[in-house]
């Protein structure tokens, strides 16, 4: 009896509360009229680490693009077209990665991507956005695979005509790392360490091949697993060979503290990487013995260009959370070469998915002035200009200490 | 061979860490049968506890004094969470069938890892627990002015519900209250304990009221009047130190910011024992190294004068050996449940405090490996045992550091150092199942 008058009560509240929800919200989906009207939008998809221990990395990737994105749109940079970011969080590893490109690509709007940071998580995206014909711009990736193919030391052979980037490859940084080691710095024994990952071990594998041709000699080579926080077996295996310094293919979250734990072991070295290790976060983790730490990143310190300074200046004034990092330059020129793309294929079409052969091929034309040097792409896709800096941890903070083109001997 | 002195040392430190949170998983195995999944996670939360209340009192100094007070602040930490995991998700499942646990651990695991990740850098789930402590402060002092017994097994719900209505309506009046205001004149705060008592109060009679019918006990007035009070007070304190500590205004000039749990947050590096690494003939010892181990020596003797000098320790013995006998006997199985989680969390919270001291960042990722290689480690020396796991421990260390020196070509280095060290204890197991120093579980005969 009591029992049945609940299960009456209850179910006429249930009913009447979602008649009563269904009176309320219908107005939001209306987003303001003017579909079939003047203003089209194209979307921009921007696939990075957006979470986790490379996010500050990812953030400031993705906030460039939204500047470049922002001052094209207030511009109307392309007449009857309007463009919208659409960040996607591919947390540095291939699988979410390989999600957010499938996200992407199932989207009719979008008409290319900038992404990703890391060339492994890359591996997974292009073979996802290169049948729909989506063009993808990396700012940071630096494998030499990505452009030129799997044999690219001895047969270079394009695998996606839709994949472009910005910044130069490891095919140079490993190489002038050790032009650098060798020459300027005089150090003649190295140890290297890579964390197994596509972007650490191709690092390594070039410094290697440089710096043996050169006539220096790599002492150890080693591997750390980057889910681990404790090196110690892998610094006592290196130290025995007494290396004047240590090369390192990985990033900061894992290099920060190798570099502690090897001062504080006694192997008082410098500790070289690439840009993955060119933050301020590697200089946090490292901790007060990381005076004289070696990095190198991919083109000119970007607050030393004329050309950048504006790019500063804009973004600060966005007032955006996070800083711009060491990639916000490259996302920034990587989304404006997708909107000079835009600019020749957006022109006539009528809608996103027509037009993106049409940006495939106007990108490999494209050619203007951007914030870290002139942006123009070569057959691979990879971009023609070469200069890369080394930087030192000097006090606390990263300091420039050479910039320069790499010529090919 | 030069290396091998220093490759001892790496492992000994290595396994010392491994033998610290080995010690919790055996003595839970020992007492309840349950493999604690999640007690890798007390361990991260220790490691988490005591930078909080680095953060908290001293941040910015380093002297070496402030490492007790780490250590407390990590126990404390740890130990609420063993004892919280215990309470809520393990008796229940007391006598389920043995895999409702298992999984239950693994997914405590889970939401203990995501919760410090996404929870970490927004304190404010710290008042909903600061609000809960004050319904049970305020229960407790209410149950001691009255001298009727609450655990009557059909009616005590019933019988403390004056108590609990005294306790909840004040919080609750707290909770409206402060979600209006959050200011801290001396005002408001009268206002709300005195609100909250008499509110309380109310609420408790009412509930009294309620419960009458099925109620064995008559709760006085004082009584409820008395819990009402006390969870008025309590809630405000802990509103006080939650504004005035943990949302610190102003920290040299800026905002304080809780650091993100979402990638490696440093650890401070106090002076003694970080630091500049000892050097003998040619083996590098480093500070952090020297803590680790003189840390498991001391907890091995505590540990050992604990379980045979005191009657806790012996009431741990007896449950371990048969807890129905133990029952007849006069032991509260319950309580000495809960002491084996505490114990392990204790070891658990040192062994936190030294991985930060030693590797100099925390991460809310690092209790899952450490974890599973301290379970197997308790397997190793013999499931149960405690002695075998501190000896598990410090083998697995060493040979996971001997594999990385000693063993040559390909198979060799860092890379392989898992492989080997799990291979061993394969070897172990099928030659000595019963682990190398002999496992100590329930004879079910």
């Amino acid at each position: 009896m009591h029992q049945r008058s609940v299960v009456r009560v209850g179910a006429s509240l249930i009913v009447a509360s979602l008649a009563l929800t269904a009176c309320g919200s219908r107005s939001g989906n209306d987003s303001g009229g003017d579909s079939g009207g003047s203003t089209k939008t194209a979307k921009i998809g921007v696939i990075a680490p957006l979470s986790g221990d490379l996010s500050a990395l990812g953030l400031g990737i993705q906030h460039s693009v939204e500047l470049a994105v922002k001052q094209a749109n207030d511009s109307n940079a392309i007449p009857g077209w309007k463009l919208e970011v659409v960040p996607k969080d591919d947390e540095a590893k291939p699988d979410p990665g390989k999600n957010a490109a499938t996200a992407l690509a199932g989207d009719a709007d979008v008409i290319g991507v900038v992404g990703t940071l890391n060339t492994s998580t890359s591996q997974q995206v292009q073979p996802v956005l290169a049948p729909k014909n989506i063009v993808q711009v990396s700012p940071a990736n630096t494998g030499p695979g990505l452009t030129q193919g799997a044999n690219w030391q001895t047969s270079p052979k394009r695998p996606y005509p839709t994949y472009f980037r910005t910044c130069t490859t490891d095919a140079v940084q490993g190489p002038f790392a050790a032009r650098y080691l060798y020459e300027t710095a005089k150090i003649t024994k190295v140890a290297t360490i890579h964390d197994k990952k596509a972007y650490g071990q191709g690092l390594v594998g070039t410094f290697t091949e440089e710096f043996k041709k050169l006539g220096g000699q790599v002492v150890a080579a080693q591997t750390i697993n980057p889910d681990d926080s404790n090196y110690q077996a892998v610094i006592s295996a290196i130290k025995p060979s007494a290396p004047q310094a240590i090369y390192y293919g990985g990033e900061y979250p894992q290099a920060g503290p190798l570099s502690q734990q090897m001062k504080a072991a006694g192997l008082n070295v410098p500790l070289m990487g690439g840009d993955g290790i060119y933050d301020p976060k590697y200089i946090t983790l490292a901790g007060k013995t990381s005076d004289n730490d070696l990095a190198t990143s991919v083109g000119a310190p970007v607050d030393t260009l004329d050309s950048a300074k504006k790019f500063v200046s804009d973004y600060n004034a966005q007032k955006y959370k996070d800083p711009y990092a060491a990639y916000g330059g490259y996302s920034f020129d990587a989304a404006n070469a997708i909107i000079n793309a835009l600019k020749t294929s957006l022109k006539d079409a009528k809608d996103v998915e027509s037009a993106r052969q049409a940006t495939v091929d106007a990108m490999s034309k494209v050619a203007f002035d951007g914030v870290t040097g002139k942006v123009a792409f070569d057959q691979y896709g990879d971009t023609t200009s070469k200069v890369l800096t080394v930087y030192k941890v000097a006090s606390g903070k990263w300091a420039t200490v050479q910039t320069k083109d790499f010529e090919t001997k | 061979m030069d290396q091998f002195f220093q490759q001892l040392v790496n492992g000994l430190t290595l396994g010392s860490l491994y033998a610290l949170i080995a010690v919790g998983y055996t003595v839970v195995y020992g007492i309840v049968q349950l493999i604690n999944f999640a007690h890798g996670e007390v361990f991260m939360i220790g490691a988490f506890g005591a930078l909080t209340t680095y953060l908290l009192f001293f941040d910015g100094k380093t002297s070496v004094w402030i490492l007790p007070v780490m250590i407390v602040g990590a126990m404390i930490a740890s130990v609420g969470t063993a004892v919280l995991m215990e309470r809520v998700a393990y008796r229940p499942l007391r006598n389920a069938p043995r895999l409702a646990p298992l999984i239950t651990a693994i997914g405590i695991s889970v939401f203990l890892q995501e919760f410090i990740r996404l929870f970490y850098e927004r304190p404010g789930w710290v008042v909903a627990v600061f609000a809960g402590l004050a319904i049970a402060l305020g229960y407790f002092v209410g149950s001691t002015r009255t001298d009727a017994h609450l655990n009557h097994p059909v009616s005590r719900w019933y019988d403390r519900a004056p108590l609990l209505g005294g306790a909840g309506g004040a919080v609750a009046l707290w909770a409206v209250l402060r979600l209006s205001t959050k200011d801290l004149n001396v005002g408001l705060i009268a206002a709300a304990i005195v609100g909250g008592a008499i509110v309380g109060t109310g609420i408790g009679l009412l509930a009294g009221l309620a419960a009458r019918r099925q109620a064995r006990v008559r709760i006085s007035l004082q009584a409820t009047a008395a819990s009402a009070a006390t969870a008025a007070v309590a809630s405000e304190v802990g509103w006080v130190i939650f504004k005035e500590l943990i949302t610190k205004p102003e920290h040299n000039g800026q905002p304080f910011e809780w650091p993100s749990a979402k990638q490696r947050i440093p650890f401070p590096q106090l002076d003694v024992v970080t630091g500049k690494a000892i050097t003998i003939g040619n083996v590098t010892i480093q500070r952090s190294a020297i803590f680790t181990v003189a840390a498991l020596v001391m907890c091995a003797i505590l540990l050992w004068f604990f379980i045979n000098r005191t009657r806790l320790g012996r009431g741990m013995q007896a449950v371990s050996q048969d807890p129905d006998t133990a029952r007849l006997m006069g032991i509260n199985v319950d309580r000495i449940i809960v002491v084996a989680f505490a114990l392990g969390a204790v070891l658990a919270a040192i062994a936190g405090v030294s991985q930060g001291l030693q590797n100099n960042n925390i991460d809310f990722r690092m209790g899952f490996l450490a974890g599973l290689k301290a379970f197997t480690a308790a397997v190793l020396g013999g499931i149960g045992n405690v002695y075998g796991a501190v000896v598990g421990g410090l083998v697995l260390g060493v040979v996971e550091a001997m594999a990385t020196q000693y063993i040559p070509g390909q198979f060799g280095g860092s890379t392989w150092k898992d492989v080997w060290a799990f291979i061993i204890l394969i070897l172990v197991l099928v030659f000595r199942p019963q682990g190398l120093l002999g496992a100590r579980v329930v004879d079910r005969a």
